[in-house]
């Protein structure tokens, strides 16, 4: 495999003029097919020959190890062991012991890298499936989409064990598990869901209302209200602390005077907060009670915390013009966030239009024209921003003279908090915004100026359904109770028309449809109605195994191919996580989805459709490792612009850039993503990576002017966030990622016990010269060798993505608080690859990373067998890879050609 | 009654390898008889609490010089200087199939391979909670609990829904939050008996439907898919057990709990004190003996201000993320003793303490940074009459499943083998 390779490679590296071929060979290293064993290369011999054999041979077998005895080719899970140990004991340096002969640095880095491989295709051949795909239950995600496409309600999956781990798919059935406890929240879910569709169906007969908020008749009123007492308090406040002061000239309290200063490291008390929080110590002190405060510490709260804080800015906000009607959004003090709070019952569950009336301030920056919907929360009564994650973000357009209106659609959900809020984007940690605060105040006496002004906000509902009726309802209103029947009848036929659809189209056990009727029987007799007692049998519907498992029958021993139902269910959830839907149920009634002109089409049509952004994001998302975009809330004195929308608008990004090439049949080549001269944007991404003339919240394509940075998966913000903590840029995390998901050329996973280097810790130096320490000991050599370069050759980006060219070193202190270091240093990106090319800045590494299509489109299919087969891919699909990629190939890479092939194989066919 | 019987047997029938205590017991009374009283003497009752990505070598393990009785406490554990002649910390212990440098949890209480089935990616034996809860789960209302956390995902602990996998290696799922905890342990149901039995009833019903629903899809399966749908057949057999259990329980109310129900949203430091306090709630009412808690750390290291994510601070160097190592280690041993307080204060019906009828492990599959020996280990609770007040130091290498081993024997459960044991850990023993 590699080894091949890079033994090539060093011989041709000694000769000269031989550069062209050099890289001719770099371009496609692994997109050749690894040879199905895990077979250490026989030169390693002299290795343990040289190393080992002194104590480890079949004579000394030194600790009982005889390393003769293991075969250099893996083929049990013993000897796979045994390799292990061996890794494991060169890993921790244990091996060889310290007082014999030690290889050199770079023959140990070589001989760990092979041995770590070879153990990575051992653990991958002795877990290989045999092709064989576990049936695997509905994933959340898939869960979700067919209750929403059999109830028309999208239940909160929350509840539900987190799919995967282990470091699959989701849709890897092996690893999708079934608890009880699961299978009680499949029922109460179920019957959730089928009760909110029949409250859905209630509120269908209510009128459209339309809630009409104000903000000078609320929010301004109330701001006036509170003005008003802050000032009151605070003439009170005065008149206590002119009390104080005099106090404070009393000879009785000179003692207490100078204990204060010593508590609190002061020289001076005067106009000293420290002096009025204490004044009750002072002799000849009036009550604080008497000026209507609790005690001292609160009169002087009532100034710090109140009037001297907020007045001036309240203030200022309220003699704004147009404050007369219409408000300006605070960001930092006061009331920050507008409500729209009906009363609960007067918004039924449904779908809703929401619309904003609002202009930005002229001169105010754009990175805060944007507002953020979400649902208000209250702590102790107390307005705080949102429970939970904004709903969505919408850029402000408009200005004060000429204001836009944002409409929006939201949704009303039974067991979701059925009211709105709206405020100005803002990071969830309000600290840094509380600091800025104090800055602007010193500046310009009041505090942070407004970008914001709000004429009216607005919300309609529920409106009529635009989407097609759900299975259920199709079901009830065929059987309904005007009918002849008896009620069992009606039942029974509700109960079987109901299971027909909830298993795709198999037919229950009719013992099974007897139970449920029995349930229903039971239910009746205890009073409930027959629309209640119903909902009991049709809950255990989407509880039933035939519901929640993708079942296929079949005989390992002779494998047989799909029916076109079969067919039809696995395209489906491939594509749409989700059910199929009538078209390609009836072509599979009449037995012609398998047909290949037929499928090509329904391929198309499944891509075209909507549904299949749940594949883009369900796919993508995994493919790329971006559970790590979640991870970490980001610094908000570093990455302010990195909240919430900047974070929720970097994914889509992603998702969007491979939905244009899924569904560009011409020239959706699947390359663009390591590199393309356009973007897909919103005015919110545009906004953050500065490019010019974007505005509204629709990602569109854009194109770039030649030489940026954008373009591609390596200039998106989402990616180099996800290859940071947070705060700092991590060259490691983002090195590992292109070499696991662009070159296809994946670190083995991170060994155990390799001892840490910490002697360079506690020095100010640069990530890079820190991770130069790397390169000292083999056991980190050995991966980091090829992936510190990449990651360093990624430095122009910081944490959140946005581009520089110069970085700060901070420090924190004990606060926590960054303190940036006034000398910026430049980045130095140029690096080289290991046993490759070298590069001198990002876009030369961009370049080189580009021509690596091959290794890409690899990686790619091999991520896509697994997504949709369910199982992980194996030595046993090198074949159907090889056909994908070539087949690809032959069509320009062209990416919905990868999923044309894939699901024209046998093996997508086959159980 | 036809078709539950039939049921029954067809359960019994499909899981040979699973031991049905409950339903061996169709119209046996014992334990809510047995229950409604308090026993003669204390049960023995079994805690793991495990925290994730491991510790800081330099400062939470004593010096290996000092064994015995007489050792200096390290910094990382001063905080249990009280309880010193109560707990033992052992070192030495790890799982020999561990290679998975983030997962301190998914084999910690099993030691399994997880390549150990050929043919597949991942597998897993069953935990030590799970081998104590067969046997001392069969008179409490829950037979083990588990607690977790919703933030374990980035906490270093691995694949899993809790520290507990079942006999067959599956992940035992667990509650997340303190509420839900609260409400499963103690929320009274003010259901009419006869309403509650009918609620069983349909339980019951709904099982017989499923179940026949099962078989169809069963028909014509793979041998592997038939394993996959023994997962729901499983599924609806850990129902049945525990509808059999509400029934004894049936005219048995709830434990009253005696604690307030927790604020909803509580967090880090707060939210794992809280989980403790449930934890003895839990025990003290006997209304399970068998508890795990997979511990949160990311947002304890949220709630004592570090902003270092965990797996950053994992992998420390001298500077801001060892201090932040060290600082996680005190929290985390503050709450533990707190915990032995509570264990201690808390009075049987004989007089004695909670705590001497407890044997609780505390640790990780992860020692710290990335290395997987010398698991570190606190064993606490007269429970397992083991010997505590001392530092063990093993030879390289044991087992950790000997520690449990002996542990499971200590505590009356006779098993001769954990994981992949070679035998108890007789200087362990009392």
């Amino acid at each position: 495999m590699m080894t091949s390779h890079n033994d090539t490679w060093t011989q041709i590296i000694k000769k000269p003029g031989c550069l062209t071929l050099l890289l001719t060979l770099w371009f496609c290293t692994s997109a050749q097919a690894a040879e199905p064993e895990a077979r250490l290369a026989d030169k390693h011999l002299n290795f343990f020959k040289q190393y080992c054999f002194d104590c480890h041979d079949s004579e000394t077998q030194e600790g009982k190890v005889n390393l003769e005895s293991i075969p250099f080719q893996i083929t049990s899970i013993e000897q796979a062991e045994a390799w292990q140990k061996v890794l494991n004991a060169l890993n921790s340096g244990e091996m060889p012991p310290e007082d014999s002969e030690q290889p050199g640095n770079t023959e140990k880095a070589d001989f760990l890298d092979d041995l770590a491989q070879t153990m990575v295709a051992a653990r991958m051949s002795l877990s290989d499936s045999g092709g064989k795909i576990t049936m695997r239950r509905l994933n959340r995600r898939e869960y979700r989409n067919t209750i929403e496409q059999l109830t028309g309600v999208k239940v909160d999956v929350g509840s539900l064990p987190t799919d995967g781990g282990a470091g699959s798919f989701d849709t890897t059935g092996a690893s999708l598990f079934l608890s009880s406890d699961q299978f009680e929240q499949y029922l109460k879910l179920g019957r959730s869901a089928i009760d909110e569709m029949f409250e859905r169906q209630a509120a269908m007969k209510e009128e459209t209302r339309i809630f009409r908020v104000e903000p000078e008749t609320t929010v301004n009123v109330e701001s006036l209200k509170a003005m008003r007492q802050m000032k009151e308090t605070y003439d009170r406040y005065l008149l206590w602390k002119a009390e104080v002061d005099k106090a404070a000239l009393l000879p009785e309290n000179e003692e207490v005077l100078a204990q204060i200063r010593e508590k609190y490291n002061l020289t001076d008390l005067t106009d000293s907060v420290r002096l009025y929080q204490n004044a009750n110590l002072l002799g000849g002190m009036p009550d604080a009670k008497e000026f209507g405060f609790k005690d001292a510490n609160a009169a002087s709260f009532s100034f710090q915390g109140g009037y001297g804080r907020k007045y001036a800015y309240m203030k200022y906000y309220a003699e704004l013009p147009h404050s007369d009607r219409g408000t300006y959004l605070k960001l930092t003090w006061g009331i920050q966030r507008i409500d729209v709070s009906p009363k609960p019952k007067n918004l039924p569950p449904g779908n809703y239009t929401l619309r904003i009336r609002a202009g930005a301030v002229e001169g105010s920056p754009s990175s805060r024209h944007f507002i953020e919907i979400g649902h208000p929360q209250r702590i102790n009564q107390v307005p705080a921003g949102f429970a939970g994650m904004p709903i969505s973000s919408h850029q402000v357009t408009g200005t004060i003279e000429e204001p836009e209106i944002i409409e929006t659609q939201v949704g009303v959900g039974a067991h979701i908090q059925r009211e709105f809020g709206i405020q100005e984007r803002q990071p969830i940690n309000k600290k840094s915004l509380r600091d800025a605060y104090n800055r602007d105040k010193r500046s310009n006496g009041y505090g942070t100026p407004p970008a914001i002004w709000i004429d009216w906000i607005e919300l309609e509902g529920p409106l009529p359904s635009t989407k097609p009726p759900s299975a259920l309802q199709k079901v009830f209103s065929k059987h309904t109770d005007t009918d002849a029947k008896s009620e069992a009848d009606r039942a029974r036929a509700i109960l079987g028309d109901f299971a027909h659809a909830a298993l795709r189209r198999v037919n229950p056990d009719p013992n099974f449809l007897d139970q449920l009727l029995s349930l229903f029987q039971t239910r009746r007799k205890a009073g409930e109605t027959f629309d209640i007692a119903i909902r009991t049998p049709l809950s255990v519907i989407l509880a039933s195994p035939g519901f929640l498992y993708l079942n296929e029958p079949g005989d390992e021993k002779s494998p047989r191919s799909l029916t076109d139902r079969e067919l039809a269910v696995r395209l489906a959830y491939f594509l749409w996580s989700g059910p199929p839907d009538q078209q390609l149920l009836d072509l599979a009634e009449q037995n012609e989805l398998h047909q290949l002109e037929v499928l090509r089409e329904q391929l198309d049509r499944l891509i075209a459709d909507p549904r299949s952004d749940e594949f883009v994001s369900g796919f993508v998302h995994q493919w790329l490792d971006m559970e790590r975009l979640d991870f970490f809330q980001f610094d908000v004195t570093l990455h302010r612009e990195f909240d919430e929308n900047s974070r929720v608008a970097a994914r889509e990004e992603v998702y969007q850039s491979f939905a244009h090439l899924l569904r560009d049949s011409e020239g959706g080549r699947l390359g663009k993503l390591l590199k393309s001269d356009y973007v897909f944007i919103n005015g919110l991404l545009a906004t953050y990576y500065g490019i010019d003339g974007v505005t509204g919240d629709e990602f569109r394509k854009v194109n770039l002017p030649s030489g940026s940075p954008r373009g591609g998966l390596l200039g998106m913000a989402a990616i180099h966030a996800m290859g940071s903590d947070g705060v700092k840029s991590s060259p490691v995390e983002r090195g590992a990622w292109v070499l696991r998901h662009l070159l296809n050329d994946p670190p083995p996973p991170a060994p155990a016990n390799v001892p840490q280097l910490s002697r360079l810790a506690d020095k100010q130096l640069s990530t890079r010269e820190k991770l130069a320490a790397h390169q000292e000991q083999p056991q980190c050599a050995t991966c980091h060798r090829k992936i510190d370069p990449i990651g360093f050759g990624l430095e122009n980006f910081n944490a959140a993505g946005k581009w520089r060219s110069e970085e700060r070193q901070f420090t924190k202190n004990k606060k926590g608080k960054i303190l940036l270091s006034k000398k910026a240093s430049l980045i130095d990106t140029a690096g080289k690859f290991h046993n490759g090319p070298e590069f001198a800045n990002y876009h030369e590494l961009r370049d080189l990373i580009g021509s690596r299509e091959d290794d890409f489109a690899r990686g790619f299919t091999e991520g896509l067998i697994e997504y949709a087969l369910g199982r992980p891919f194996g030595f046993t699909d090198e074949d159907l890879a090889n056909e994908i990629v070539n087949s690809a190939k032959s069509n320009e890479f062209t990416l919905s050609e990868f999923v044309h092939s894939l699901i024209q194989s046998k093996t997508f066919h086959t159980k | 009654m036809k078709t539950q019987l039939n049921r029954r047997h067809f359960l019994r029938g499909t899981g040979t390898l699973i031991a049905l205590p409950a339903l061996e017991s169709i119209g046996f009374r014992r334990f809510a008889s047995a229950a409604s009283k308090a026993p003669a003497t204390p049960p023995k009752r079994m805690v793991f609490l495990g925290f994730g990505f491991g510790v800081t070598k330099e400062t939470w393990f004593p010096n290996v010089e000092q064994t015995g009785a007489k050792y200096d406490l390290s910094k990382g554990l001063a905080p249990l200087a009280r309880h010193k002649a109560d707990f033992t910390v052992v070192q030495g212990c790890s799982n020999q199939y561990s290679n998975e440098a983030h997962w301190g949890s998914t084999f910690w209480l099993s030691g399994a391979n997880r390549f150990s089935t050929p043919g597949q990616s991942m597998s897993n034996s069953i935990s030590a909670d799970q081998v104590a809860a067969q046997q001392l789960g069969q008179d409490t209302r829950f037979a083990s609990v588990q607690l977790g956390s919703p933030d374990v995902r980035s906490s270093g602990h691995g694949p899993g829904l809790s520290l507990a996998w079942d006999q067959r290696g599956k992940p035992v799922a667990g509650l997340d939050t303190p509420v839900q905890v609260f409400h499963k342990m103690f929320s009274a149901d003010d259901l009419p008996l006869e309403q509650r039995q009918a609620a069983i009833a349909e339980q019951r019903s709904v099982l017989d439907a499923v179940l026949t629903e099962a078989k169809r899809v069963q028909r014509g399966l793979t041998k592997t898919d038939t394993d996959k749908l023994d997962e729901y057949f499983q599924g609806l057999r850990d129902i049945e057990t525990r509808l059999g259990k509400d029934e004894d329980w049936l005219e048995v109310p709830k434990a009253k709990p005696p604690i307030e129900e927790p604020n909803p949203g509580l967090k880090g430091r707060e939210e794992i004190e809280v989980m403790y306090d449930l934890i003895v709630a839990a025990l003290q009412t006997d209304s399970t003996r068998v508890m795990t808690y997979r511990q949160p750390v990311q947002s304890l290291l949220q709630s004592l201000d570090i902003s270092v994510a965990p797996h950053n601070m994992s992998h420390y160097t001298p500077g801001e993320r060892m201090e932040a190592s060290k600082k996680r280690d005190t929290a985390q041993s503050e709450l533990l003793a707190g915990l032995i307080d509570k264990l201690k204060m808390t009075k049987e019906a004989d007089g004695s303490s909670l705590f001497d009828h407890v044997a609780l492990a505390y640790g990780s599959n992860i020692s710290s940074i990335h290395y997987l020996d010398n698991c570190p280990t606190i064993l606490t609770g007269g429970g397992a009459n083991l010997k505590l007040g001392q530092h063990l130091v093993l030879p390289k290498d044991t087992p950790l499943c000997n520690v449990w081993l002996t542990m499971l024997n200590g505590i009356g459960i006779n098993v001769k083998q954990h994981g992949d044991s070679t035998g108890i850990v007789k200087e362990l023993q009392a």
